[in-house]
């Protein structure tokens, strides 16, 4: 863990130095990756450049690399259990050498067409798919991947059919024929391999691999901070699907020759097989599970056909005793620790640095409204809610309490677009907000926050504050998930805005440590800090203080003055009636799904029908 | 008219097998959420056990019936109960029940050659209608289909060990306060699986061969048949299966044999597209958002 010492003032002039040094070093290790990892390419190419056998096993290697990585980006960070991903690599293929042969087009003109083939293909599994849940999406891409195999079959004008596609012709630079089983066909695919070794690797550390992370992990909290799930899942139908042709135009033209045989399910499985072993999710999990399945085939053939075996009692171990593969089982023992990634890639600033999370530009800036009218709502009959209404300006708290069942989280529910009312509306500054979904409310600037926390476990405290900083970002998604100068200064931008917010809810000691692991009261407050980081104009916060202890509720009602001091505006529900009298001005009261008082904390409080409401009696 | 029930008998075959097969997915999903995609494996295994024991009578049947039935079991407890303790997802348990079943791929392959095998029918005969011969295997087949049909729909709308079932299917937490250990109930429920998916794997032997190959097709007619009936209902399986099998049939016959089984697959797709909680109504936990 990093020890800042924070001062609410700007960085001193000092700070450009060491910023300086830090990025040197920070340039450093993005130019030794790259070559490290191209040099173990070349070492390999070396060591085997005699050696036939091993050559188009390393060949081979390489592009399972391609197709691996590429699954990684669907299965791994967006845990998507997409079947059709070795048809789409087959589509690569089959795009490429048709390209080449209907066009007359050569090798470097077809592969990234067959690239862009592959990505439209991959986008028609994705618009049906992607909004079902696991075993329907499974199945549902499993029946793209098998119609795909019989159209390949059937259409044998083009395919060539069951007897498959012949005369594929090598790529050629300049007057050498890269033929597969030379070196040459092995030093462009190393080329390749190194390149998409070094965009996933980046990839990885991305904001957009995060967010992927986190709608994989739990959906609605990657709304609530203004993440569309839909959005990031063709995204990642379209990195998968890209890389994918690139790696089915890669085999073909190493094979010479395609059969819808070289693009069944069988690869499917391999391929599969290959994330599980090296770890979903991880940026070394493709490499070293290429690596685990050549040593198990080779096992295999050496021991006589096993690999069955040997690929069937590897998945049953790996699920029963390393659910998060190889990767994950030297993580596991080398990080026992707090997690270090945010100050290796941003570096641990020495320097002091502004509290600053809240901005201040917003203070003084024109007042805003966050209008509800009528709003009626029920559940099969149900009623939750009746013609309610309420408005809240910035820069003031509004009280919402009632006793249970009142509706009160319902409310909250229909005015951060997780459910729809039958009637009425919900205002930002007069825009209907009824109708978008929860993701497309957040952005407008309000969010909220949950009765039991919704925070992604596995992430430190840090990164799920990150998280919600995503509007704020001014990188493009290129930039972002290629780790680029600009995103890099947005994910620092991020970072420090976050500590800023975990030391405003008091916090700030557990930044990076993992969500699941902490009590209870500091995720509740850092989901606060959270629901803050995207600069909202409204929090929505339902129960704040229940089950924490009164230091921790102190600390949550100063985080909230000090955001309503900067022009937040926030409607609190709880229950503690103390709590509420001291952060509201004004309170509604709701009961069985009206409003039967509203005005000013103390009057309010002092009606018979709301003590009735609380206490039981008239209402009832 | 000949062609017609030609066609008749051959697709109401098909469906008995595809039927079963998707019984036992539903058994599964419905218990431990989880996509069989084994369940092939355990069907074919069934079926070369069959056609290699005991003369590949009543007595095999039985025999093919009670390994299945342990596999299946194995299988719950390998695959699936064991990573479920270690935190996997139900995709990662699907992936399990695939591992298993290349388990079985490699001891199918040991204990018997990587062929196809068939046998004798079970019944011998058969009976002639409209010019066109039916054998009585074919018909019982069928029958079979039927009587697992009807009694699956007993065990669970009228049994305690079925309503247990149904308890665990709604959540085993809630089910455990109510005294029932879902573990027992999970491991009778893959049981069961595994006998009925061996049961289509027997039956399928002596109409046509049976090979380690054919796991993956016939786990995949299975789905299809299964999520056509929404992946939720013994019924549902049970028309998803008719429609999966006469659909195939009628495609081959009248548009085009070379893309054989395209159709089914196809309209699976565009039934998963469309109307994912299946085309029997409401399905659980369909949609994620």
């Amino acid at each position: 863990m990093t020890d800042i010492d924070v001062v609410p003032t700007p960085a001193p002039p000092g700070a450009a130095g060491t910023s300086g040094r830090r990025k040197r070093r920070r340039w450093v290790a993005d130019l030794a990756r790259p070559s490290a990892a191209g040099a173990f390419a070349v070492a390999l190419g070396l060591v085997f450049a005699n050696d036939g056998f091993w050559l188009t096993v390393i060949t081979s290697s390489a592009i399972l690399y391609v197709l691996v990585a590429a699954y990684n980006v669907i299965f791994g960070y967006a845990g998507l259990f997409n079947l059709a991903h070795v048809a789409i690599y087959g589509v690569g293929g089959y795009a490429s050498v048709v390209i080449e042969t209907e066009l007359g087009v050569s090798f470097w003109v077809s592969v990234p067409m067959a690239m862009g083939v592959a990505l439209v293909a991959s986008l028609v599994v994705a618009l049906p798919t992607s909004r079902l849940g696991g075993a329907f999406f499974a199945l549902g891409t499993l029946a793209f991947a098998i119609a795909a195999t019989e159209v390949t079959t059937g259409w044998d004008e083009v395919t060539g059919g069951a007897n498959g596609y012949l005369g594929i012709a090598p790529p050629i630079i300049g007057d050498t024929v890269l033929f597969a089983g030379e070196l040459s066909f092995y030093w462009l695919v190393a080329a390749v391999a190194v390149v998409c070794f070094e965009i996933f690797y980046r990839f990885g550390e991305s904001r957009v691999a995060r967010e992927l992370v986190a709608v994989r992990e739990s959906v609605v909290a990657a709304q609530t901070v203004g993440i569309d799930p839909w959005r990031r899942r063709m995204l990642a139908f379209t990195i998968s699907g890209t890389f994918a042709g690139l790696a089915g135009a890669l085999v073909a033209h190493q094979m010479l020759f395609i059969s819808p045989e070289s693009f069944s399910l069988h690869i499917m499985i391999n391929v599969l097989i290959v994330v599980l072993i090296g770890g979903g999710g991880t940026r070394l999990g493709p490499v070293i599970g290429v690596v685990a399945l050549v040593a198990i085939q080779e096992a295999g053939e050496q021991l006589g056909d096993m690999s069955n075996l040997i690929f069937g009692a590897a998945i049953i171990l790996i699920f029963a005793f390393a659910p998060r593969g190889l990767v994950g089982v030297g993580r596991s023992i080398a990080q026992r620790l707090p997690s270090d990634s945010w100050p290796r890639r941003i570096g641990a600033r020495p320097v002091p640095f502004e509290v600053a999370a809240l901005p201040e530009s917003e203070v003084g800036a024109a007042s805003r409204r966050l209008e509800v009218a009528g709003v009626d709502l029920s559940f099969a009959g149900v009623t939750a809610l009746q013609g309610v209404g309420l408005a809240v300006e910035s820069g003031e708290v509004l009280g919402l309490i009632g006793p249970n069942g009142a509706g009160k989280t319902s409310m909250v529910n229909v005015v951060s677009g997780m459910v729809r009312p039958q009637a009425g509306s919900v205002r930002l500054d007069g825009d209907e907000l009824v109708g978008l979904a929860p993701h497309a409310v957040a952005r407008r600037g309000v969010v909220r926050t949950f009765q039991s926390a919704r925070m992604i476990p596995e992430f430190d405290l840090i990164t799920n504050v990150v998280l919600g900083r995503g509007q704020a970002a001014r990188s493009t998604l290129v930039e972002q998930m290629l780790d680029l100068p600009r995103s890099r200064r947005d994910e620092e931008e991020a970072y420090y805005h976050g500590l800023g917010l975990l030391e405003l809810v008091g916090v700030r000691e557990h930044a990076h440590q993992t969500a699941g692991d902490l009590p209870y009261g500091v995720v509740r407050r850092a989901e606060i800090a959270r629901a803050l980081a995207g600069d909202p104009a409204f929090l929505l916060l339902d129960e704040p203080g229940a089950g924490l202890s009164n230091y921790e509720r102190e600390e949550i009602a100063e985080a909230i003055r000090a955001a309503v001091s900067r022009g937040v505006g926030c409607l609190l529900i709880d229950h503690n009636v103390e709590f509420v009298s001291a952060l509201c001005a004004r309170l509604v009261v709701f009961a069985q799904g009206r409003v039967i008082a509203e005005g000013a904390s103390a009057e309010v409080l002092a009606q018979s029908s709301v003590i009735e409401a609380y206490l039981g009696g008239a209402s009832r | 008219m000949n062609d017609w029930l030609v066609l008749l008998v051959g697709a109401s075959t098909n469906a008995a097998i595809y039927a079963l097969i998707a019984f036992s997915l539903v058994l599964v999903y419905r218990g431990s959420r989880v996509v069989n995609f084994g369940v092939g494996y355990l069907a074919v295994f069934g079926g070369i056990f069959f056609a290699n024991t005991a003369g590949s009578g009543w007595l095999a049947l039985l025999l093919a019936l009670g390994v299945t039935a342990a596999l299946g079991l194995a299988m719950y407890v390998l695959a699936v109960r064991l990573a479920e303790r270690a935190g996997s997802t139900h995709a990662a348990l699907a992936i399990g029940t695939l591992g298993f079943g290349l388990i079985l791929d490699f001891l199918g392959g040991e204990f018997w050659a990587k062929q196809g095998f068939s046998s004798a029918p079970l019944v011998s005969g058969g009976h002639e209608v409209g010019g066109v011969m039916i054998s009585n295997q074919r018909i019982l087949t069928v029958v079979l289909a039927v009587v697992v049909f009807v009694l699956l729909r007993v065990l669970i709308d009228r049994t305690m060990p079925g309503w247990a079932m149904e308890a665990v299917a709604f959540r085993p937490s809630t089910a455990a306060i109510y005294g029932i250990n879902p573990v027992v109930v999970l491991a009778g429920v893959w049981l069961l699986a595994g006998a009925i998916a061996g049961l289509a794997g027997v039956l399928r032997t002596p109409t046509s061969a049976v090979s380690l190959g054919l796991a993956l097709p016939l786990a995949i007619q299975g789905f299809a048949a299964a999520v056509l009936g929404g992946l939720g209902s013994i019924q549902g399986a049970a028309i998803g299966a008719v429609v999966v099998a006469f659909a195939d049939a009628l495609f081959v016959r009248y548009v085009s044999s070379e893309f054989a089984s395209l159709f089914a697959f196809l309209l699976l797709f565009v039934v998963i597209a469309v109307r994912p909680q299946g085309i029997m109504g409401a399905g659980r936990e369909v949609v994620r958002t």
